[in-house]
């Protein structure tokens, strides 16, 4: 599978709204679920076959190494520095270390950090930028990464 | 006009408030930590926000956290409830500087009303009996001067104080010094604020306090008085309205006292002013809560008057419809707290899971509770789990109605004070309405459960 492919796929539907996206040739077949839904509770969300190998470029399918990272406050979700700025604090796949600030969860004209709590790499940004977020929401899903890696 | 309301609490208070909302038209917005998931206030509201963990400094006491969500889920008011965020006058000005409309008087009455002996000034200006006492006292030896003039036995209160925290009684001249002492110390530990301040001790006082209504406009009503004289470490267990020490003139007369007092404070909104009852029947002002209280349904069964609805009237600017002549009391309403408590092992706290749960119905009878079946009462928070109110034409009638609704109230897998209230109702000084605050002292709870 050709990970580099479906990254730059991935970083670009991450720009969408995009919820489904496929796309097959005679060799392969690549097909992508995206929950944007902000309903808090994802883990049990049904994805169909074909899903895990998009998601993880990786090729793994086990996901007990998975950990989500929720809201410390209620408030409003960014993911870069201040409403001008554009640029997010981090990308879809990108592996942060432990402390990285990730987000800010905006309330009161003050800005809160949400900071990654393991070494991992992003696979999923769960809620949108912008949007209202409760305490202990899911906001990225990490894949936990051991320390060497 | 208020759209919509964000209640800033939870448990019985929070479904209350949410139900006069939804009669109204409002739309509601229910705040809850993680630890209160599974609330029936959560479930009832239109929209919900969880706003952090069980500690309730995180979550229902943390400003930042509560105006956020007023924030994105835009209510316009906040209602605070009791406790919690009541009483706090910072928050109150913290909605008006987000412009959300705090539903209860200002930061400066609360502020006001909240210094005991600010409190005490304002009413004894207005020239509303006070306990005979002192202003603030730095020193034992100013301390001793006044209970010399008042009399022994005294008490030492903190002025940041409340709920009986923060309070010391003296017998003797011999004992003042060390307590003196010892009470700036509490006050310094539990309030930061070591003030205190000496008052008269009364032996069997009784705590009658009168509901006030005010609308800012220079409209005050009263709705009657409240008995709670029935309390356990100076926490309210049972109400009752009309009390049954008052005649028509005491009750006028200190009803009209209550509404010079919020008068004279330019009181907003729904108030309690307390008053101690001593047994020849003078009354002093002890403080005014600004809030809505525990007990005030016993004032709305009476009086067949919204409390909760008058509220957001009379934040909406609304001007009083009533005249006081328009206030009619009718028959007898009595309040039992029922507490997830262990009666008979000394009102121990008792979390956990209500197994079955059944609630007592008819003519007369209201249950204002958050509970259902399989509800599990999580440790962090207040132990009340129900309020039983009921009402009779007569207070003979009121009590026999409360023991069989007693009786009909089911609450298992927990223990909860049914039994205790059980007692009390046939309890033959509680029944010719002779008690006092020390009722508890000489009331022996029998170790049996009374047959139901």
């Amino acid at each position: 599978m050709d990970s580099k492919l479906i990254e730059s796929i991935l970083e670009a539907l991450d720009r969408t709204e995009t919820r489904y996206f496929k796309v097959e040739n005679s060799k392969k077949k690549i097909e992508i679920v995206r929950n944007l839904s902000s309903e808090s509770q994802r883990q049990d969300s049904q994805l169909p076959l074909g899903t895990q190998d998009a998601i993880m470029p990786d090729g793994q399918s086990d996901t007990s190494d998975h950990h989500d990272i929720t809201s410390p406050y209620v408030g409003f979700f960014r993911r870069s520095e201040s409403k001008e700025a554009t640029k997010p604090l981090v990308k879809l796949r990108e592996v942060v270390d432990e402390g990285k600030i990730i987000a800010y969860i905006q309330s009161m004209n003050l800005q809160y950090e949400v900071k990654s709590d393991i070494h991992g790499k992003i696979l999923e940004v769960l809620v949108e930028d912008g949007q209202a977020v409760e305490y202990d929401q899911p906001l990225f899903r990490l894949k936990a990464l051991s320390d060497d890696s | 006009m208020i759209k919509k309301i964000l209640i800033a609490n939870r448990g019985e208070i929070a479904l209350r408030i949410i139900r006069t909302c939804k009669e109204l038209g409002i739309q509601t917005v229910a705040v809850h930590s993680t630890a209160d998931e599974h609330s029936l206030h959560r479930r009832f509201a239109d929209e919900d926000v969880c706003i952090g963990p069980a500690d309730s400094r995180k979550s229902y006491l943390h400003i930042p956290s509560i105006i956020s969500a007023a924030e994105i889920t835009g209510a316009d008011a906040i209602h605070p409830g009791y406790g919690f965020l009541a009483e706090n006058g910072q928050f109150a000005q913290i909605c008006e500087e987000n412009k959300i409309k705090f539903i209860g008087p200002t930061k400066e009455i609360i502020d006001l009303m909240g210094d005991k002996a600010m409190a005490r000034k304002i009413m004894s200006d207005a020239g509303i009996p006070i306990i005979p006492g002192s202003d603030i006292v730095s020193n034992p030896m100013e301390g001793l001067k006044t209970a010399h003039s008042v009399g022994f036995p005294v008490i030492i209160k903190a002025t940041a104080g409340g709920g009986g925290k923060g309070m010391r009684v003296v017998q003797s001249e011999y004992e003042f010094e060390e307590a003196f002492h010892l009470a700036q110390n509490e006050a310094e530990k539990a309030f930061h604020n070591p003030n205190v301040y000496i008052e008269k001790y009364f032996g069997k006082p009784r705590h009658i306090e009168i509901q006030i209504l005010a609308d800012g406009k220079g409209n005050v009503l009263h709705l009657g008085d409240r008995d709670c004289s029935i309390q356990r470490k100076h926490q309210k267990l049972i109400e009752e309205s009309p009390s049954p020490f008052l005649d028509d003139k005491m009750r006028k007369v200190m009803g009209d006292a209550a509404i010079k007092g919020a008068k004279a404070a330019h009181y907003v909104g729904v108030g309690t002013v307390e008053f101690l009852v001593d047994s020849k029947g003078d009354f002093f002002f002890m403080e005014m809560n600004t809030r809505i209280q525990v007990e005030h349904p016993v004032s709305e069964f009476v009086t067949g008057i919204d409390l909760i609805r008058e509220q957001i009237h009379v934040a909406n600017g609304g001007k009083l419809k009533l005249k006081q002549s328009d206030v009619q009391f009718r028959g007898h309403a009595i309040e039992c707290r029922i507490n997830a408590e262990n009666p008979f092992k000394d009102f121990t706290p008792s979390a956990g899971k209500v197994d079955s749960y059944h609630m007592p119905g008819g003519f007369g009878v209201r249950v204002d509770s958050h509970l259902y079946a399989e509800y599990v009462i999580p440790p962090y928070y207040d132990s009340l789990i129900a309020k039983l109110i009921v009402w009779g034409e007569d207070r003979k009638e009121a009590i026999s109605k409360m023991s069989r609704s007693l009786d009909e109230f089911i609450i298992e897998g927990i223990h909860t004070t049914i039994p205790f209230h059980q007692q009390v109702m046939v309890e033959q000084g509680f029944q010719k309405g002779n008690y006092s605050t020390h009722y508890l002292e000489q009331f022996t709870l029998v170790d049996k459960k009374v047959d139901t």
